[in-house]
């Protein structure tokens, strides 16, 4: 049951389209909110509270597009939270103007391309521990060594899950891959007047 | 551009992408790109996927939906899927159809274990066999194995929700990651082994009486089901050895503590013009042991040697002698001192 994201105001009435949405956007919206305050159990909350008063208010709210909602209650959290955190411990790390430059950013998410939102499906897919040293790898920029340190397990293993990470993406992202990599094969030609 | 490319690992490929291949892993895809032009492309494909997957902005993170999503439901109490239903039994004084309600439930049983294993069978089963060599391998949770000759172990493609299981024929050395909530459970014709995260050898062929597994780190529980349906198990600590008797079905623990029983494992070390530096990093992560060198100009004496079938303490005694050192050993600790080189 997806949740088709259209101008009509959206509802949610029952509890199926609910977790069907849920399922949907968690993953990157925690994501979203990781990348403002880098704390991934905060980020969790966040999102968890989101949906939960999203649910609880479902009936007093019309929303049009529900991905803009979403993203837009999750950077507003954020943004509470570090305030909040400033406030207590009594300096400012960030100031009004930094945040306020930030707003600039909100839409950048919202229109992924199909291959973006292919690529977290893919590693959604992956089991646990692949998951965590394919993250590890790419994004946190990790060697294998200290891949395997930190995650306990041997280099061995760590060039195994790599291995079989980049198999399974070559696997489900082989349609989509071909089109970019056409496309890039066009830039370099014209560039080389072929 | 879809190629079929079943003689190359792409854990060498990915180790040559991101520059972490060692220098024999780099030969090797080297030989085979030099194969074929389409090999080239094909890497050129994992690379353009790299690329692809770097462009994600928010960069993904771990999280677990399905616990996630249990902890939301239950705080807007959403109804649960698994409603536990409580069978309530008869407590009839009538004892003659007793016999008769037993052997039905035992008849059930039997029915309903034939139908799941032979039907609901898992289609996603992998087997892993050896024969003249050692084989080493990790499973889909990122356990280690090692299988010694002659051996087999059966596991399906992914662990399901709550244990880990797999079955073994042979020798094998298991070192288990950890994960409390699913435990390692290893089946071999009667005896069974349960672990958390630990790292133990079995030694279960079909021609022997009996099960041996000896433990090298860590906890595990061997145990077995007995005739009249009562359970028979010892634990394993560190260093301890268990045996799992075939024929009465009984598992029992036979020695407080072995020493490097478990080298079969590591066969083969070959040392060439290495530096002793890396020369104690490989001792210490075969043999699970610490090293300390209380002058570290002898971290710089290089090293040539090939050690096969011995065990860590022959090795240290030949490398003392090559370079007149002295080695203290406490426990699994080792301090070496001498002049360097």
């Amino acid at each position: 049951m997806t949740i088709a994201n259209s101008n009509i105001k959206f509802k949610i009435s029952c509890k199926e389209d609910f977790e069907a949405l849920f399922r949907q956007h968690y993953s990157v919206l925690c994501s979203y909110a990781n990348k403002f305050i880098d704390d991934i159990d905060a980020s969790e909350e966040i999102v968890q509270d989101l949906f939960c008063n999203l649910w609880n208010n479902r009936e007093k709210l019309e929303i049009s597009s529900i991905k803009s909602y979403l993203f837009r209650a999750v950077r507003n959290s954020c943004f509470n939270l570090i305030k909040h955190i400033n406030i207590r411990e009594e300096y400012k790390t960030f100031n009004e103007s930094e945040i306020k430059l930030d707003e600039d950013k909100i839409d950048d998410n919202i229109d992924a391309s199909e291959l973006e939102v292919k690529i977290r499906e893919t590693i959604e897919l992956m089991p646990p521990e692949r998951k965590k040293v394919f993250i590890m790898s790419r994004f946190e920029g990790l060697k294998y060594k200290e891949i395997a340190e930190r995650q306990n397990i041997s280099i061995k293993t760590v060039e195994n899950q790599m291995g079989k990470a980049i198999k399974f993406l070559k696997e489900q992202l082989s349609d989509y891959i071909i089109l970019a990599f056409v496309a890039f094969l066009e830039f370099i030609y014209k560039i080389l007047n072929l | 551009m879809n190629l079929n490319n079943q003689n190359i690992d792409h854990d060498l490929l990915m180790a040559y992408l991101l520059g972490e291949a060692t220098d024999d892993q780099r030969e090797k895809v080297d030989v085979w790109l030099r194969e074929s032009k389409d090999n080239q492309i094909y890497l050129d494909e994992l690379e353009q996927i790299w690329i692809e997957t770097g462009k994600l902005d928010p960069a993904p993170i771990l999280v677990d939906i399905d616990s996630a999503w249990s902890k939301v439901s239950e705080l807007l109490n959403f109804e649960e899927n698994n409603k536990v239903v409580e069978l309530k039994p008869k407590i009839k004084k009538d004892n003659s159809n007793k016999l008769f309600r037993i052997a039905a439930i035992f008849l059930l049983i039997a029915a309903s274990m034939f139908i799941i294993t032979h039907f609901i069978g898992s289609p996603t089963e992998q087997t892993l066999t050896s024969e003249l060599e050692i084989v080493e391998d990790t499973l889909p949770d990122g356990s280690l194995i090692a299988l010694n000759i002659n051996s087999k172990i059966i596991f399906p493609e992914e662990f399901n929700d709550d244990t880990r299981e797999i079955n073994l024929e042979g020798e094998a050395f298991f070192n288990v990651s950890h994960d409390k909530e699913k435990p390692f459970i290893i089946h071999s014709e009667d005896a069974n082994i349960k672990v958390l995260g630990t790292s133990f050898n079995v030694k279960a062929y079909q021609d022997m009486l009996e099960v041996e597994v000896v433990v090298e780190s860590g906890t595990i529980m061997l145990f077995g089901v007995l005739e009249n349906g009562d359970t028979s198990s010892v634990i394993l600590n560190q260093g301890e050895k268990g045996i799992f008797d075939k024929k009465e079905k009984k598992a029992r623990k036979i020695s407080e503590s072995v020493d490097d029983e478990i080298f079969w494992n590591r066969r083969k070390l070959i040392f060439e013009e290495t530096e002793l530096l890396k020369v104690f990093e490989i001792l210490e992560k075969s043999y699970n042991v610490k090293i300390l060198v209380n002058n570290p100009s002898i971290m710089n004496c290089i090293y040539t040697a090939t050690f096969i079938d011995n065990n860590i303490d022959d090795i240290l005694q030949v490398i003392k002698e090559s370079y007149k050192l002295s080695i203290i050993k406490e426990n699994n600790t080792y301090t070496i001192d001498g002049e360097g080189c």
